[in-house]
């Protein structure tokens, strides 16, 4: 109540007598001195915080990577050594190429799929049902989820259980190149339910008169899609795009559980970024401790990922559509 | 004529269901809405069965997870639950689990909003631009700094204990938290803030008694990626944590799969595990899901 009164009055200012508008100013005056007063202490323990366990280890990876060092012994100055190591290094390009692939192909993959999904659901009965249950996976484990991949995928899973049963011969899925496949099939099958959470909650946005509108103008289904649907949540799709991609290079867990045990790495073959950073590091059965080496690579992915963020928001830059 | 009925009455079917089939067209896109709901619901049902058989053959013998899928045990082997509770750990992960990521949780809110707040609201100088600092924190992976972490950790001998793997959490996940709720700041109005300003209260009273309680759905979606986040996270606990007494669920789990390399293939066991992973996760989510989807989805879109 005294809330409403006080707003009234500031909205009337001519009613003001004069000592009550220097009091209002000073109020206000006050109020903005007060919110700049707040602002380090509040401030202060989260970037206390973010610098010393998230900003200060990024710069001292960017120092180590210049070194050969493995936390025991002197360390042993390399200038850029490490990275020119990196580029003659087979698993490490195999790692750099898988991590791209994902994020390319599998990216792709994953938002076409999203925008069928959405594309189809748009007005469906039981949606919110619906969502929910697509949603759910990003709740579970991906070392969870790996787990289920694989025993769909061995040798006596599920899945050549149902080739043997309508007649086929099963298949060796998860041997040689096929495992790769396996696993960007399961990175597209644990993602997607978030992406077509985010996109739907874009396309609850637009208004019902446009498809109407665009469904008397004798437009289809893909042409709705790309006339209305498309324009219209451009700005979620590009935030989503990015995070896309923060999430491909954040990736771990589900190839690390392909190796089947806490000290067995997957296969060299199937290793991103991550995996190969554990891999140099503290994985495996003797492991090798190369942190000098190990974050140069992590600077390389993170070099590669900075420029593909920028390339994707200069691709994806257009001005705002007002709804 | 019945075009030209259908164009009058477009912008007053906004929000209704669509008009009744009557043209071929019409049919077309009818049948067409059938076959998409369907395959949408396949997908929907493959996330459900998958579920169900996960808890299902948790209860079954390695034979019956294979053998026969879809059927009920037929014998339900509680046991399985019980084995993976205390004789693979579970139990104690669970506990450690709860503890840290509860703790950890709360701890990455409290420190988040004000720091949020202040970004969002204050209009200080520079504001803007530790916003952007703060943002692009969420780009950095844990690859990058998991071995600076390791040495800076091992200085203060906090490798292997769980405070030290809740700090390396706690830091981690600011920069994400920050952002999200400096989005919800930004959308509270201005009038009840300033009205409670000009009351007498007092910045920090503001903050707590009328700018909080606004940003209650803001900070419980935070609360809850977060916990979702951190139950689940590896990377960081197989570096940091050694000891089987001081396992998260993930390592429990992971530690299970080796031991069942070597001891023979008890399926019925590792699924009693996965289940007492996922469970906690599978009731928070059909308690809180409404909040959680669309606490993300706006998050996002700010």
């Amino acid at each position: 109540m005294v809330n409403d009164i006080d707003v009234a009055r500031r909205r009337e200012p001519d009613a003001l007598g004069a000592g009550q508008v220097a009091h209002r100013q000073s109020g206000r005056g006050g109020l903005a001195a007060a919110r700049k007063r707040i602002f380090l202490p509040f401030i202060a323990p989260a970037f206390v915080l973010y610098v010393a366990f998230l900003v200060a280890p990024t710069v001292v990876a960017m120092w180590l990577s210049l070194y050969n060092w493995n936390g025991l012994t002197t360390r042993q100055w390399l200038g850029l050594r490490n990275y020119t190591v990196l580029f003659q290094d087979a698993v490490f390009l195999a790692s750099l190429r898988n991590t791209v692939i994902i994020l390319v192909v599998v990216g792709v993959a994953v938002f076409l799929f999203s925008f069928v999904l959405t594309t189809m659901m748009r007005g469906m009965r039981g949606r919110s049902f619906a969502r929910s249950a697509l949603f759910f996976p990003f709740m579970l484990s991906p070392i969870v989820l790996s787990i289920i991949w694989g025993i769909f995928f061995q040798h006596n899973g599920i899945v050549n259980g149902i080739f043997r049963q309508i007649g086929l011969s099963s298949v060796e899925w998860l041997a040689g190149p096929g495992l790769f496949r396996i696993v960007l099939l399961g990175v597209a099958w644990i993602s997607v339910g978030l992406y077509i959470t985010i996109i739907l909650a874009g396309v609850d946005q637009i208004p019902r008169h446009y498809y109407d509108e665009a469904e008397i103008a004798g437009a289809n289904a893909l042409q709705r899609f790309w006339h209305v649907t498309l324009p219209l949540t451009w700005d979620v799709i590009s935030v989503a795009a990015i995070l896309w991609t923060i999430n491909t290079l954040k990736l771990f867990d589900f190839i690390f559980a392909f190796g089947g045990s806490m000290n067995t790495l997957p296969p060299p073959s199937i290793w991103n970024s991550a995996l190969f950073v554990y891999g140099e590091t503290f994985g495996g059965q003797v492991p090798p401790y190369r942190f000098g080496y190990a974050s140069a690579s992590a600077i390389v992915m993170l070099a590669v990922f900075a420029v593909f963020v920028v390339i994707l928001r200069r691709l994806m830059r257009r001005e705002a559509v007002e709804l | 004529m019945s075009e030209r009925i259908e164009i009058e009455q477009a912008p007053k079917l906004a929000g209704s269901v669509s008009a009744p089939p009557q043209q071929p067209l019409r049919w077309r896109i009818h049948l067409g809405q059938k076959i998409s709901s369907a395959i949408v619901w396949l997908v929907v049902a493959f996330n459900l069965v998958l579920v169900a058989l996960v808890l299902l053959s948790s209860f079954k013998t390695t034979t019956e997870v294979f053998q026969s899928p879809l059927r009920l045990p037929a014998v339900w082997r509680f046991g399985n639950w019980a084995d993976a509770w205390s004789g693979s750990g579970f139990g104690r992960a669970a506990l450690n689990t709860v503890v840290l990521v509860v703790l950890t949780s709360i701890a990455i809110v409290l420190i988040s909003a004000p720091a949020a707040y202040a970004l969002a609201r204050s209009g200080a100088r520079g504001s803007r631009s530790m916003t952007t600092f703060f943002v692009l924190g969420m780009g950095i992976p844990p690859q990058v700094i998991v071995i600076p972490l390791f040495l800076e950790l091992a200085s203060l001998h906090l490798v292997n204990s769980l405070t030290g793997l809740g700090l390396v959490y706690l830091g981690s996940s600011l920069p994400f938290t920050v952002y999200l709720l400096t989005g919800f700041f930004r959308s509270l109005p201005d009038e009840l803030e300033e009205a409670a300003m000009l009351d007498g209260a007092g910045a920090v009273r503001t903050f707590l008694k009328v700018m909080l309680p606004l940003a209650r759905s803001g900070l419980v979606t935070a609360l809850m990626l977060n916990a979702v986040g951190l139950w689940n996270e590896v990377l960081m606990a197989i570096v940091f944590i050694q000891s089987d007494s001081k396992f998260t669920l993930s390592l429990a789990l992971m530690a299970l799969l080796s031991r069942i390399q070597y001891s023979g293939a008890d399926y019925g066991l590792l699924f009693a595990g996965i289940s007492i992973m996922i469970l906690p996760m599978l009731l928070l989510f059909l308690w809180l899901r409404r909040q959680v989807i669309e606490g993300m989805t706006l998050g996002m879109g700010r």
